[in-house]
């Protein structure tokens, strides 16, 4: 589901309203709010209803932010289906650390796909650390679950293994659209500045 | 119908796909410019207005002097639009011709003027040059005064 932030929110890293923010769990201040405008993705955790009785969901904003945030309008606002971004390009990340492995799979909503490991040995001991991505084109309406399957078919121990761990989905910039009809012609033949809105 | 004189101000216009005014106008935008003598170059655009017009984000802003070569007939040129956030560029545009004629010494000329000048002896060749590159073809040399009167025409093509 994307939504569209209404009034300025927060994105703490907890679902609560005395959650901290950012990577170095600071006390949240106005300077961590996501500005009104922006879009975000509400992510697979179920909505928490907080102790001081505010529902929050887990939203990956496109400013590239993940965290909890107060969803009640006006703070989050519901896109109708026409506003929905088509074909949005998201990139799911999940950590791993564990046993060396030979594949990694991607299920978004049910189809599979190849995911991107980038391991490395630990070090001091055996096996690897890193990521695996997924690329996802996310469908406009709906709900969606991605998982990622890490398999190690070779060594001791079974041919297989499925290993689970949360992921976090993140915006995957995209260029700006092909500018079309390019034209060039005097000022007098052309389309004038002040048919086309303020300047910027 | 442009007559021989002083470049006019140029207006380069384009539709931007998948933004909205607000946004396409916070873009940067760059035109890359291929001539048909092979020169090749870039002008950034500045001060870029957008609006909604028949339901599409038009994008305008005056051509800087410098790429004033991409109005020349025969050169092409293309436009990408760039996001200064992430600084990822679009794919070029499809090439726009230009089609106002000839630039020589900083006045344009149609297709079909024809203008004249004079050199020396020494200076003939060089002259003869400077019409050929800004694609004007060549008509007559006539001596006068122990000078040369050279006349030369405006076709928007390079004459081999």
């Amino acid at each position: 589901m994307r939504l569209q932030v209404g009034s300025p929110v927060l994105v703490r890293n907890t679902p609560s309203l005395n959650g901290t923010c950012g990577s170095d769990n600071h006390v949240c201040t106005a300077a961590d709010a996501i500005p009104s405008g922006q879009y975000g993705v509400v992510q697979i955790d179920p909505p928490v209803f907080e102790s001081a009785g505010w529902w929050c969901s887990r939203i990956a904003y496109e400013t590239g932010v993940t965290g909890w945030s107060s969803a009640y309008p006006p703070y989050l606002n519901q896109l109708t289906p026409p506003q929905m971004a088509q074909g949005f390009n998201f990139r799911v990340v999940g950590d791993y650390a564990g046993p060396g492995l030979t594949q990694g799979i991607c299920i978004n909503d049910g189809v599979q796909s190849a995911a991107v490991l980038n391991l490395q040995p630990q070090s001091g001991g055996t096996g690897v650390t890193g990521t695996m991505s997924c690329a996802w084109t996310m469908p406009p309406i709906g709900n969606h679950i991605t998982v990622i399957q890490g398999v190690n078919t070779v060594g001791p121990g079974p041919l297989s293994a499925e290993f689970q761990f949360s992921v976090t989905a993140k915006v995957v910039p995209q260029p700006p659209g092909t500018p079309q009809n390019l034209r060039i012609a005097p000022v007098s033949e052309g389309v004038t500045a002040n048919t086309l809105g303020a300047k910027k | 119908m442009v007559s021989m004189g002083a470049i006019p101000p140029q207006q380069v216009t384009w539709t931007s796909t998948s933004a909205t005014p607000t946004i396409a106008q916070g873009y940067t935008y760059k035109l890359y410019i291929y001539e048909e003598s092979g020169k090749k170059s870039i002008v950034t655009l500045v001060n870029t207005l957008c609006g909604v017009q028949n339901g599409q984000t038009i994008c305008s802003t005056g051509l800087p002097s410098t790429g004033n070569v991409a109005i020349i007939s025969g050169n092409q040129s293309q436009l990408t639009a760039t996001d200064t956030t992430t600084q990822l560029e679009s794919t070029p545009s499809l090439l726009f011709t230009g089609n106002q004629g000839c630039i020589l010494r900083n006045n344009l000329y149609p297709v079909g003027q024809r203008t004249s000048l004079t050199a020396n002896k020494p200076g003939l060749n060089a002259l003869l040059s400077e019409f050929q590159a800004a694609k004007f073809k060549h008509i007559s040399t006539t001596p006068k005064g122990g000078q040369f009167v050279v006349l030369e025409e405006c076709v928007g093509y390079i004459v081999h």
